[in-house]
């Protein structure tokens, strides 16, 4: 009796039933989350011991289900008998214990908090989150009080260049022991945390009180089991590395070759506008990659790179907006009813607009101030046509003071000492004084004072309220921050002979461009350039217009797609794997290369970036493995042929180089986490060709038993893909602890990986039971893309959690065709395999 | 090596490498108790002219300074007044009152029926001038909290409505 329930204690069907239940019940908490707040999913999800589905279905919640798998591993660990064959198995179990234990250890002896220091004012009150964001700090329940005392003596919050966007935030605080009469200081900024007496203080965030009035958020947590998982997660690493090892002692060092490299150590025809730098969301960046994301953002179409760069030159130099020459599109005809419209498939003009929305102008001053959230979808798209519209209507306005547009007559330049002909009204601004003079002395003649009152009435016209900050084409005089014409115009302390000189430039390129004059136009672009060129990095410049110019991505489509359909019309078998991997990866490698040369940071920080790495990743795995397993070719030109489609459809304009919020920018742990869990997509995504590769070949040719072969592979690439999501994942943990002192949060994003490593074990797992299932395990590794996409994409489509990098809509119903369609070939597969086999 | 020893050997070796890890903060805390630059933190005690609103015997006195026409004291008062019907030990509560008449006070007492059931361990005191009030915080908005010791050093002030039942509870 004692000895049968052993038996299933250790077998491989309760494991497997274990994991389906706790990707069950982390699937069910994820879905929770879209629609009640997460500490209350989290409650009712992750930490409850029984869960009721629906009301009415009772499961076993996360808690026992855990203590059910660490007993049962634990009888594993205690059963097996340990032999260097065995080893690596009996570290990776015994890994997974410590993981569970230290979770326990987490959540039974850790405590969060925060602590809301108000400038020089000394508190020790450790407080809970607030149940909703209207509560003042004040009012935050109250945890409990510190051992010690936090004075903060410094809060900075520095953004990044030219934006609203942090780069970082830093407290500095004083802390004082209790009943010390003194204290020591300590500098907390984002990722630096201050350890002290067990507490941890992390800096969070901030919160204005009242305006002005900026108190630092900083999270403090204690918890003294804080690195326990990371020693888990480093015996996890080494036990599966080890067997990963075992298995295949031959591409050992390739793997270490690709280890090394997810080591992060830290990158149009461009005539046009050709070497000209212009700053933009916080990057300098060439105005051809402006030109591509600002055109067919206010056109609300897309358009082609050339025609962007020449729209652009139209609008600045020309008066194309004001002459409603542009037809900005209209998406929501909700909005164009809104607005009292006539629809119109062409667009409608800025005047047309601008006309349209003047009765909306009071209700749109209360929009602005509300926050995203409390905004219905039509306010939304009405604020989002406003800006449109505004940033379309400051693009002329940028070179109006030195577009020359002022006519001096003969006898007005004799009168200020202006040259005759057409002056810039800068140029006219700094004969100021002399114009004043010859006013106020009425020494000229009427005709003319009549001319110069007119030239000071032009000038106050095209004054704007506020300088606009949209195309800030002026290097700094000093420090970083770009300035557009009329910014530098207005700093204090006036021009710098480098400024004068770029603004000289541009007058003369707006001169020369509406009367197509070249000579003009080159020669105003060479002083642009010379006066940008120390505040310009000239090699990466030049770099992101090459690649703007002939994007790598896509060229390396050229020669996969070849690749591809020389496989699968057989006569060039030789020869193709050689032109598409080769070509390929060239591409891509080219592509990943330059942007890390012009970012300066690691490829993956985006979702867009991360696919195409798992596409690289996914082309050099299908050259490693290509010579001793040949179905890995063409399944890793297919993948990455799609994964390159899909990251087109994941940017916004041309630039796909953001500037990247505070908490993601230069982390070590970050790094390999991201490039750690892409690598594990790529080689789940692999798991899945390799499967149907196998599927295929038994419908082929009708015995499983040949591909004894096949079989080891494609074990070893499960056992890889599981090696990189479960130690990405946990390393996601590493970075989460090191930057907000929690290891775990039930996020999303954080379940979505997790459920991919559960469905892994799983699979790794049915490959031991006996007698050995082989159809259903070929299904299950089968369907390992779908899960990917559901947890990779799928969960972005909650809109909820902390890794809103990723974001998008859109891709619901292309997530949809593809899940249905996959999970249709698979079964058809093991259909048509199990009626060949029986 | 098929030995038990080995098995268990392993996982002693796993344990001693957990216990390290639970204990490397409190090492590597000892440490930084050495680098402790000196930097002293004025402005602790109580000022002599609210002096008088101490209790000496009591370790703890908190002052809540309001009044009967600011809107978020008014809010948060049925909360503290729920609150401190059951006695806090150790605790003293003053409610200062400032710059309300002395009949809004009582006719405001009366309707709470605090003028012939006091709350236990609470003083109302008036403060029409904003004397006190002005000498604990010179830029007093209402509502405001202190919670000082018995000796009269501050141990925490509260700027805004406070959640009285888990502040309390700390207490």
């Amino acid at each position: 009796m004692t000895q049968c329930a052993h038996e299933v204690l250790v077998g491989i069907p309760l494991l497997l039933g274990i994991l389906v239940l706790l990707m069950i019940l982390v699937v069910l908490g994820t879905l929770a989350q879209a629609h009640m707040p997460l500490y209350q999913a989290q409650a009712l999800y992750f930490n409850a011991p029984l869960v009721w589905v629906a009301g009415v279905l009772p499961l076993p919640g996360v808690p026992v289900v855990l203590g059910l798998l660490a007993f049962t591993l634990l009888l594993r660990v205690l059963d097996d008998p340990l032999t260097w064959r065995k080893a690596p198995v009996f570290v990776s179990h015994v890994a997974v214990i410590l993981l569970i234990l230290a979770g326990m250890a987490n959540t039974m002896g850790s405590r969060m908090g925060y602590v809301v220091a108000a400038p020089g004012i000394s508190t020790r009150l450790w407080q809970k989150e607030p149940m909703d964001d209207a509560t003042p700090p004040s009012a935050w329940p109250v945890l409990g009080t510190l051992p010690f005392t936090v004075v903060l003596q410094k809060f900075e919050r520095v953004n990044h260049p030219g934006t609203d966007v942090a780069a970082s935030f830093s407290s500095e605080v004083v802390v004082v022991p209790e009943g010390a009469g003194q204290g020591f200081k300590a500098l907390i900024s984002m990722n630096k945390p201050l350890r002290y007496d067990g507490y941890t203080l992390y800096q969070a965030s901030y919160v204005e009180v009242e305006p002005g009035k900026v108190s630092s958020v900083l999270a403090v947590v204690y918890d003294r089991s804080r690195l326990l998982p990371y020693l888990a997660t480093a015996v996890l690493a080494l036990g599966l590395l080890w067997r990963l090892g075992q298995k295949m002692l031959r591409r050992w060092l390739l793997l270490f070759v690709i280890g090394v490299f997810l080591a992060p150590s830290g990158w149009a025809e461009g005539a046009l506008w050709d070497g000209l730098a212009v700053q933009h969301l916080g990057r300098l960046k060439p105005m051809a990659t402006m030109a591509g994301v600002v055109v067919p953002q206010i056109l609300g179409r897309g358009v082609r790179e050339v025609e962007a760069q020449a729209l652009l030159a139209d609008w600045m130099m020309t008066d194309a907006v004001a002459e409603g020459k542009v037809k900005l599109t209209l998406g929501s005809p909700s909005l164009i009813a809104k607005l009292g419209l006539k629809p119109s498939p062409d667009g409608y003009t800025v005047p047309e607009l601008v006309v349209a929305l003047r009765p909306l102008a009071p209700a749109l001053e209360q929009w602005e101030v509300l926050p995203d959230k409390a905004l219905t979808v039509r306010q939304k798209e009405v604020l989002e046509l406003v800006g449109r519209v505004e940033n379309v209507l400051a693009i002329p306005r940028t070179l109006v003071m030195v577009r020359p547009s002022v006519m001096i007559n003969p006898d007005v330049s004799a009168a200020v000492g202006l040259p005759v002909g057409l002056a810039s009204p800068w140029e006219v601004l700094s004969r100021k004084d002399a114009i004043m003079a010859a006013l106020v002395d009425k020494k000229v003649s009427p005709p003319v004072q009549q001319e110069l009152v007119r030239m000071v009435a032009f000038l106050k016209a095209v004054a704007p309220e506020r300088p606009n900050g949209l195309l800030r084409l002026i290097p700094p005089a000093v420090g970083d921050v770009w300035l557009s014409p009329w910014m530098a115009l207005r700093e204090e302390g006036g021009v710098s002979a480098r400024q004068a000189q770029a603004l000289k430039g541009w007058g003369m390129m707006a001169a020369a461009y509406p009367a197509v004059e070249s000579v003009g136009w080159l020669e105003g672009k060479r002083l642009v350039c010379e006066a940008e060129a120390p505040a310009v990095p000239t090699f990466r410049l030049k770099l992101e217009e090459l690649v703007v110019a002939y994007p790598p991505l896509l060229w390396s489509l050229l020669p996969m797609g070849l690749g591809l359909l020389g496989f699968l019309w057989g006569r060039m078998r030789f020869l193709a794997p050689w032109v598409g991997l080769g070509g390929g990866l060239l591409g891509i490698s080219l592509g990943l290369l330059s942007r890390m040369v012009i970012l300066g940071r690691p490829p993956v920080a985006t979702l867009y970036e991360s696919v195409v790495f798992v596409a690289w990743v996914v082309l050099a795995l299908a050259v490693l493995f290509g010579r001793k397993y040949p179905p890995a070719r063409v399944g890793g030109l297919a993948l990455a042929i799609l994964l390159i489609g899909v990251s087109f459809f994941l940017t916004q304009g041309n630039d796909t180089m953001g500037v990247l919020i505070a908490v993601l920018n230069t982390r070590f742990w970050l790094g390999v986490h991201v490039l750690t869990i892409t690598a594990g997509y790529a080689f789940a995504l692999l798991v899945g060709a390799g499967a149907i590769a196998c599927l295929v070949h038994v419908i082929l040719r009708g015995r499983a038993e040949a591909m004894e072969r096949a079989q080891r592979w494609l074990s070893a690439l499960i056992l890889a893909a599981v090696l990189f999501t479960a130690v990405g994942t946990l390393l996601g943990g590493v970075w989460a602890s090191e930057s907000w002192g929690r290891f775990w949060g039930w996020d999303p994003k954080e379940n979505g990986a997790l459920v991919l490593t559960l469905w892994l074990i799983a699979v790794m797992h049915i490959r031991m039971m006996k007698p050995f299932p082989l159809l259903f395990w070929l299904g299950s590794a089968a369907l390992t893309p779908v899960v990917v996409a559901l947890s990779w994409f799928g969960v972005n489509l909650l809109s909820v959690g902390l890794h809103s990098y990723g974001f998008i809509s859109g891709v619901a119903g292309g997530l949809a065709v593809f899940c249905l369609g996959a999970v249709f070939l698979v079964v058809l597969l093991v259909l048509g395999a199990w009626k060949r086999a029986v | 090596m098929n030995k038990l020893w080995v098995k268990f050997l392993g996982l002693a070796l796993l344990a001693f490498a957990a216990f390290v890890a639970v204990e490397w903060d409190a090492w590597q805390q000892a440490r930084l108790r050495g680098q402790v630059v000196a930097a002293p933190v004025g402005g602790g005690a109580i000022p002599a002219l609210a002096r008088e609103l101490l209790d000496a015997e009591a370790p703890k006195t908190v002052i809540h300074a309001w009044a009967t026409w600011c809107p978020p004291c008014m809010v948060e008062m049925p909360k503290i007044l729920d609150m401190l019907q059951k006695p806090h030990p150790g605790v003293v509560f003053v409610m200062l009152n400032e710059d309300d008449e002395p009949e809004t006070l009582a006719r405001f007492l009366a309707a709470k029926g605090l003028d012939k059931a006091p709350l236990p361990g609470v003083r109302w005191v008036h403060d029409k001038e904003q004397v006190m009030g002005q000498a604990l915080l010179p830029s007093l908005k209402l509502p405001t909290t202190w919670v000082y010791d018995g000796t009269g050093v501050l141990l925490q002030r509260m700027d805004g409505s406070v959640d009285w039942a888990t502040f309390l509870n700390v207490l």
